[in-house]
């Protein structure tokens, strides 16, 4: 395969973004059939390039001038998040209705996020994932100018923040190629940049953040959208970070931080879903919350937990692709999906979760304190679960049936797949060897268990039976209707101090200039003085001047 | 008549610009007893000015007579190149002088005084540089010639603590915009070209300056552009902002600040000029909107990605870095004081459409293309 | 030679910052262009010396032409502007003969003292031929500052003369693009 195909996955959605554009007059069914195309073509361009050779296949096409070239590098951890980010994406251009400003944006959001996770080196991922941003903050103006969205400095600061780490190693390294980097050059500060935007630019955080809030918006295209492509692109930083440091991050310490905030944030968001008063305000949560799980297994520092992560990303990429589809009533499809975003097993989120914790167990010392908060709060978020189950709706979209069904079908992949973790992890070792070394054994030896540090895990023979026995429950329970109506409920606990935290957040909100004192901050007479063409103001400017540089 | 006369003006000014294209920046020429030459840095400008001014003559904004923009912008343009071609200094100040008394010299709302008074401050002001200059003294003298230097410079281009009053009703080419958006450039690049032999001993004050001023341009006019009650003013704020990221590359003298206050100043050329010109119907109307355009224009405003001042802002974060890293950090997080202000000046584009849309898809073109892939205007500036 | 010219240059320059109408200002014009080309002469510049005096004193003659009518000399509340003069006056001579060094102490303090009082005028006045004067004589120092041989003084005298010769500025306009 030439290496030249390696813009195949980015320019064929930016075509069709121009496609749907210029067939804007025959119809918004153009514009998304296009849109659906261009984004299931860059998937399989992905697929193919990969199959094809096995290997990291590189492009360089020369500088672009500003201290970085147009650097493009495919190896199997870039197929990895590409598939995460590609799937839920394509899916819902696809069953979605859009109109064809909506597919055109989408569409180039979806390259630059192909972009970031291809480029090779550092700044590039910065302008790809910059743009993104944009296109998402776009997107949800396009879709409902008014509803809740990202402010665009929470979207922006991350990328600032990875172009000046990326800088940062061309000044210190000469170089910021991933594959090029010295070990020595990550330094605890340029890491912290890289975190800074992993985070941020994921929304992994523990309040309630854009990535929660853009899912109480009244329509979710464009967050479904974005959180499919901004989520897998935020850790993907983390893992790459791996690769720069040859499999580990600057200092231990970093590991077990980003590992308390990953469970900080799925505390988070459990204790948020546990207090709902809505079934939309209890999805808004999910996606969070195995975001959260899937940062505490990266951050942890080993293979297995990175393997973890990434079957989380995988689960919360799918359910991404759900949790739009549903219907705002009780059904079987909101049930299947609530089931697999809470971890119910033998799904792949609970795959996933055992893997993360087990391997923080294993790590021991402080990641086992870690682990312990991890599991709790899975309890926490498994309860929130339940409790969702006979909440209100909360916001009456009605979607078709099909739809519905599409939702149930991937609830049921994301449940069914728990058992085929381990044949993941063979798939997936591979990639994972890219960015840090494996175990002397190997992650997976075979499809049929993994092995941790003290232990193997088999998947098929525990998960499997689990799923035998879930599928037969299914089979014969019969589906009544619902007897009581759903209603609000009492959150299962208070948060100690929360409510005077709120309070305290409103005061501090609602402080302002006493009235006596305002004519000293007036804006409006600073800006009469110094626009207004004074000549004093102007020599005592000189003077100033003179004075500042006599020194 | 008068369309005969367009289009032999139209004709004069593409064989200018033709001359410019084709000019190499190493050759110089004393057939008129006096050398000139084009540093590869102002031919970039006057190039960018040159296809700014076609732009908006082939796409021009409501209300707007193409003769008028021509006749100003090739008025305009003569003396950039003028500027550009000096081989001193002293005659570039001339140059400017003249250029003062004729912009003041077209119908305005402001008062003659209140039009003239700033950009004559700065020939006053370079003219004293160049006397210091050429005066032997102690070291206190040089740093003073970069006093001056620094405040002429900040004078003519109507930047703080120079700015020039501003009427948001007064026609462009009678406002400071004209300083702001097109002459500004390449007087800045000619004055700081210029500026390396008088400063000789005091490189590290004049650059503190430029950054110093760079910097409180940035934070105060991108504040002032969210805050002011008047959109028309909230634009000429916008001007001042990019300007202080222009003073602070100029001021980090690496390759890369000089690089990245270039970027900066073909953004205004390319972009900040024509859409402010094309936003002045709407400004007039107070027509605001909140469609997808208007989002994508105060992207480009906010110097996002893909847009032409992202790359602009890598270099001077990269060069800022190498020199001084807390200024990268002062500097990272002033970027993100364009967002609220930009937000607002997207909205004042109005519906566009027609020609207007057109000619902002054509700036947002340019803008993506540049972003992406700046290396030819780089090149072009011999960088 | 050059110390007469300088002084005459300062005066000439006080003469532009004392005088309100058209007639002042063409006497003060005049004088400066006067003492500007005795300085060209002096450095040698023959021919710059000429080309200045020529402009200079076109200039001067047209500005006898456009603006207020009279001499509008020392015009009552023009108190501070002679103080102005003088003031500007000493610290040019101390800048030139103690700050400073080299030859021609009388090129530095004439440079000196007409920019600091011309462009005190300029931030002070508001009647646009006052501006004007000031900004010509600005111009004509920039011909003997320069140092660019025949160019820097024929277009200093071009730009001196052209400038005096700018009408009376239009009245404002209501709105525009």
């Amino acid at each position: 395969m030439p290496p030249i195909a390696l813009l195949a996955p980015i320019a064929l959605p930016v075509a069709a973004a121009a496609v749907a554009a210029a067939t804007s007059r025959l119809g918004e069914r153009v514009a998304r059939l296009v849109a659906a195309a261009g984004a299931w073509a860059a998937l399989v361009a992905l697929a193919v390039l990969w199959l094809t050779v096995r290997s990291t296949q590189e492009l360089s096409l020369g500088p672009l001038g500003f201290g970085a070239g147009l650097d493009l590098r495919l190896d199997g951890i870039g197929v990895v998040f590409g598939i995460i980010a590609l799937v839920p994406a394509a899916l819902l251009l696809t069953l979605q209705q859009r109109g064809w400003q909506e597919c055109t944006v989408a569409s180039l959001a979806i390259a630059a996020v192909v972009l970031a996770i291809e480029s090779g080196n550092m700044v590039l991922t910065a302008i790809g994932g910059c743009t993104a941003a944009t296109l998402a903050v776009v997107q949800f103006d396009i879709e409902d100018v008014r509803a809740v969205r990202p402010s665009w400095a929470s979207v922006m600061i991350p990328w600032i923040a990875l172009a000046w780490a990326g800088v940062t190693l061309q000044v210190e390294a000469g170089t910021a190629a991933y594959a090029a980097v010295p070990v020595s050059a990550l330094t605890t500060q340029i890491f912290a940049l890289i975190a800074i935007a992993a985070l941020l630019g994921a929304g992994i955080v523990p309040w309630r953040g854009w990535a929660v809030r853009i899912w109480m918006r009244p329509s979710l295209r464009a967050a479904s959208v974005t959180a499919a492509t901004l989520l897998p692109l935020g850790l993907y930083l983390l893992v790459r970070a791996y690769e720069l440091g040859n499999g580990r991050y600057p200092q231990l310490w970093l590991n077990l931080a980003l590992a308390a905030w990953g469970v900080l944030v799925a505390l988070g968001a459990a204790v948020r879903a546990q207090a709902a008063s809505t079934r939309s305000e209890y999805v808004a949560e999910t996606v969070p919350g195995l975001a959260g799980f899937a940062l505490m297994s990266i951050a942890i520092g080993t293979a297995v937990g990175l393997f973890a992560g990434l079957v989380l990303l995988a689960s919360a990429a799918l359910l991404t692709s759900a949790l739009p589809l549903l219907p705002d009533r009780r059904s079987p499809a909101a049930l299947f999906v609530v089931a697999a975003a809470a971890g119910v097993p033998p799904g792949l989120a609970f795959g996933g979760r055992v893997l993360g914790l087990a391997d923080a167990f294993e790590t021991g010392n402080a990641f086992g304190v870690v682990a312990i908060a991890g599991a709790a709060t899975w309890l926490v978020a498994a309860a929130a679960a339940a409790r969702s189950v006979g909440l209100p709706a909360g916001r009456r979209r009605q979607a078709t049936d099909a739809l519905a069904l599409v939702a149930a079908v991937l609830g049921v992949m994301v449940l069914a797949a728990g058992p085929a973790v381990a044949a993941l992890a063979s798939i997936t070792s591979d990639a994972i060897a890219g960015v840090m070394t494996l175990p002397a054994a190997g992650l997976a030896p075979d499809p049929l268990s993994i092995i941790t540090v003290s232990t193997r895990l088999p998947a098929v023979a525990l998960f499997g039976p689990l799923l035998i026995l879930g599928a037969a429950a299914v089979a014969l329970s019969r589906p009544g209707p619902a007897t009581t109506a759903a209603q609000s409920k009492a959150p299962l606990f208070d948060v100690p101090g929360a409510a005077a935290a709120m309070s305290l957040r409103d005061r501090v909100s609602s402080w302002t200039v006493p009235e006596q004192y305002r004519s000293l901050f007036d804006p409006v007479a600073l800006e009469r003085v110094a626009a207004g063409g004074r000549p004093a103001l102007w020599l005592a400017s000189l003077i100033a001047l003179a004075i500042a540089v006599s020194r | 008549m008068p369309r005969l006369a367009f289009a032999s003006g139209a004709a004069l000014g593409v064989a200018g610009l033709v001359a410019v294209v084709l000019s190499r920046a190493d050759l110089t020429s004393n057939q008129l007893g006096i050398t000139l030459s084009l540093s590869p840095a102002s031919r970039a400008i006057l190039i960018a000015a040159s296809a700014a001014l076609a732009i908006l003559v082939a796409l021009p904004p409501p209300r707007a007579e193409r003769s008028t923009l021509l006749r100003w912008g090739l008025g305009g343009l003569a003396g950039m190149t003028a500027m550009a071609a000096a081989p001193s200094l002293g005659l570039v100040v001339m140059i400017l002088l003249l250029l003062v008394v004729l912009q003041a010299s077209g119908v305005g709302r402001r008062s003659y005084a209140n039009r003239f008074r700033a950009p004559a401050l700065a020939v006053g002001l370079l003219a004293l540089a160049i006397a210091l200059a050429a005066m032997q003294g102690p070291p206190l003298l040089t740093r003073l010639v970069v006093v001056c230097l620094v405040a002429g410079l900040a004078a003519a281009l109507g930047v703080l603590p120079y700015i020039h009053e501003f009427d948001p009703d007064e026609t462009t080419a009678a406002s400071p915009i004209p300083w702001l958006a097109f002459l500004g450039p390449i007087v800045a690049v000619v004055v700081v070209g210029k500026a390396g032999e008088m400063v000789e001993g005091a490189e590290d004050a004049f650059g503190a300056l430029l950054i110093g001023l760079g910097l409180i341009n940035i934070v105060v006019a991108t504040l002032a552009s969210w805050r002011t009650s008047s959109d028309a003013q909230a634009w000429r704020y916008s001007f001042v902002a990019d300007w202080g990221l222009a003073l602070c590359g100029f001021g980090l003298v690496l390759p890369d600040g000089v690089g990245a206050a270039l970027l900066v100043l073909y953004s205004i050329l390319l972009g900040r000029l024509p859409l402010y010109l094309w936003s002045r119907q709407s400004l007039r109307e107070k027509a605001q909107a909140d469609r997808p355009i208007n989002f994508i224009v105060a992207a480009a405003l906010a110097g996002s990605a893909p847009f032409a001042g992202f790359p602009a802002r890598i270099l001077l974060l990269r060069a800022a870095t190498a020199m001084y890293w807390p200024l990268a950090l002062v500097l990272a997080l002033s970027f993100l004081l364009w967002l609220p202000g930009s937000l607002r000046l997207g909205r004042t584009m109005g519906a566009p459409a027609g020609r207007q849309l057109i000619g902002v898809a054509v700036a947002l073109g340019i803008s993506v293309v540049f972003g992406l892939f700046p290396r030819p205007l780089l090149g072009l500036a011999g960088l | 030679m050059t110390e007469v010219a300088a002084f005459v240059a300062w005066l000439g320059a006080a003469v532009i910052v004392l005088a309100d109408s058209r007639r002042g200002l063409a006497a003060g014009l005049a004088i400066l262009a006067v003492a500007a080309a005795a300085m060209a002469w002096s450095q040698g510049e023959q021919g710059g010396a000429i080309v200045l005096l020529a402009g200079g004193v076109l200039a001067a003659a047209l500005r006898f032409t456009i603006g207020p009518d009279g001499w509008g000399l020392m015009q009552p509340g023009s108190t501070p502007r002679l103080l102005f003069t003088i003031i500007a006056a000493l610290v040019a001579l101390w800048v030139a003969l103690a700050v400073t060094s080299g030859p021609s102490a009388g090129i530095r303090f004439a440079a000196l003292t007409v920019l600091v009082l011309l462009g005190g005028r300029l931030l002070q006045a508001a009647e646009p031929a006052v501006m004007l004067t000031a900004i010509a004589g600005i111009a004509l120092v920039l011909g003997f500052v320069s140092g660019d041989g025949i160019a820097s003084y024929s277009l200093a005298a071009l730009i001196t003369a052209g400038v005096s010769a700018m009408p009376a500025p239009a009245p404002p306009h209501p709105r525009g693009t």
